[in-house]
């Protein structure tokens, strides 16, 4: 499921870079060390311009999940019901991350722990997730 | 500022379904203003501030030939795509009162689906880039669903859900401009709707509707020699301290009003606990409960208990919440009609009179980076 492939050129360029390469990365200050999601240009905490963005796990936990069951577009009519994630990243400062899961649903809940992976598509390199084992 | 501005008139055209206005958002808008200024008692062609919110694409400027404006002193827009911005506009039009910049400022929204599109398209392109996108997500519901989840599991009981969507349309039911006229809801029919997404059923998303709702504020001073009793201003907030978030905000099921309110209760000298009535934004039914909470209004400990059905119906209710019936069940004016609900509450117009009422908070939408809220009250509170 994806609408188009997302743009080269704005703040969040090297986490879909990141993916296309199979990893992913999380935007973190060089100055002050502070994580920041969503990523931004500058550290507002401590005025730094030289932001980061290494390589963290995708190990993550469902910190609220959701389950579309109305096709609110027409490439969703195939894929009803699909359970929508926002995935907090332990290692990331508890950055959250938006995602689908693609795997077996049973037993997901707020709580669980998750794997992310990532996946091509037509456009982009995804990430998607599963629960983990 | 406290109780300098007053709103003086509500006008507004019906609540058409989307896309099938007999015009363009050029008419409704005038349409909407003519009628709040019959209602003030005020000529058209007075009129010389505007305000509106959430890329209203009816500017000012094109209004003034269809209203006879003599000048336009001051035109503002409040930022922001969804209803955030809805109160903060009237906050906008207060300030440029209160310094004098103008004398008759009119705060309106208006959606026709033939001139902006369908409203949940225009709310989407403005709030949500690829990572809701690439990641299944097209609808602003699919994020509000995912909020009221972690809401509901940080202990508010979905039967406050249920009873606020059903005491809105008790509300509405018994208001001859909502969608829901007539047509009340009980428990059984909510919860068999039809799923849309989780934890929302269809009774608990707000319609899309072609529709204009103007409200127009002038000073107190000019208020007391008009047609109606003034409705003032009490206390007026916007703003709000995540930003752009990405679902990133610190307590993610929060309506996110807490900032908000504590300078809104500061500057109208009141606290949640003086509020007799309140119109609170409801895109969904659960940012609303979520809104209602982040004011203070209730604590998540006592939503089990306080968030019934008989304590928010306007008959008796502890806590009347939506008494026009809300954008769920008398229309979405993207948050307009919750501001003019509040004048006609406080003047004893609405069709659900809460008894007694001086004071009405009103809200605007939600879980937003930019957030607004308000407190009215009547002659008595000054």
């Amino acid at each position: 499921m994806s609408h188009g492939a997302p743009p080269a050129d704005t703040v969040d360029a090297p986490f879909w870079a990141g993916l296309a390469g199979g990893v992913l990365r999380i935007q973190r200050c060089a100055g002050c060390a502070r994580w920041s999601w969503p990523p931004q240009w500058r550290c507002g905490a401590c005025g730094s311009w030289e932001m980061e963005w290494p390589e963290v796990p995708m190990e993550g936990i469902v910190h609220a999940l959701s389950w579309t069951r109305h096709p609110f577009s027409p490439g969703m009519v195939d894929k009803i019901p699909y359970p929508v994630l926002l995935v907090a990243l332990p290692d990331a400062g508890g950055a959250r991350l938006l995602g689908l899961l693609d795997g077996p649903a049973e037993g997901l809940a707020i709580g669980s722990r998750v794997t992310g992976f990532p996946q091509e598509t037509p456009d982009h390199t995804a990430l998607r997730w599963q629960l983990a084992r | 500022m406290r109780g300098a501005i007053a709103a003086v008139g509500v006008g507004e055209t019906p609540y058409y379904r989307h896309g099938k206005a007999p015009g363009d958002e050029t008419l409704l808008t005038l349409q909407a203003i003519v009628a709040a200024c019959a209602d003030a008692g005020i000529d058209p062609r007075d009129i010389n501030g505007f305000a509106s919110y959430a890329d209203d694409r009816n500017a000012g400027h094109t209004l003034m030939r269809g209203l006879g404006t003599r000048e336009m002193r001051w035109a503002s827009m409040a930022w922001g795509g969804g209803g955030g911005g809805s109160v903060a506009a009237v906050g906008a039009a207060a300030a440029a009162i209160h310094s004098g910049q103008a004398e008759i400022v009119v705060v309106y929204r208006t959606i026709a689906e033939a001139s902006s599109g369908r409203l949940q398209d225009a709310v989407a392109h403005y709030d949500m880039g690829p990572h809701y996108t690439l990641h299944g997500i097209s609808s602003p519901a699919q994020i509000c669903g995912l909020k009221t989840e972690r809401l509901i599991h940080d202990g508010v009981p979905r039967s406050a859900l249920s009873a606020l969507v059903r005491a809105q349309y008790h509300h509405a039911s018994r208001n001859p401009r909502a969608q829901a006229y007539g047509k009340t809801l009980d428990a059984a029919t909510y919860d068999a709707a039809r799923p849309i997404v989780d934890p929302f059923g269809l009774y608990d998303c707000s319609r899309e509707n072609d529709v204009s709702v103007a409200v127009i504020l002038t000073s107190a001073r000019r208020a007391r020699a008009l047609r109606k009793p003034p409705v003032y201003l009490l206390g007026v907030a916007q703003g709000g301290t995540i930003g752009e978030a990405w679902e990133n905000e610190p307590d993610y099921g929060s309506g996110g009003f807490e900032a908000i309110a504590g300078r809104l209760w500061a500057m109208a000298k009141l606290g949640p606990k003086e509020i007799d009535v309140a119109q609170i934004y409801d895109n969904f039914s659960g940012p609303a409960v979520a809104a209602i909470i982040s004011h203070g209004l209730c604590s998540i400990e006592e939503a089990p208990e306080l968030l019934t059905f008989d304590n928010l119906i306007a008959d008796g209710g502890r806590m009347p919440v939506n008494t026009s019936g809300g954008l769920i069940a008398e229309g979405n004016a993207h948050g307009m009609g919750l501001i003019a609900e509040a004048v006609r509450q406080l003047r004893g117009e609405s069709s659900n009179p809460v008894a007694g009422a001086e004071t009405c908070l009103v809200t605007g939408g939600p879980q937003t980076p930019l957030l607004s809220s308000a407190v009215f009250g009547t002659e008595a509170t000054l």
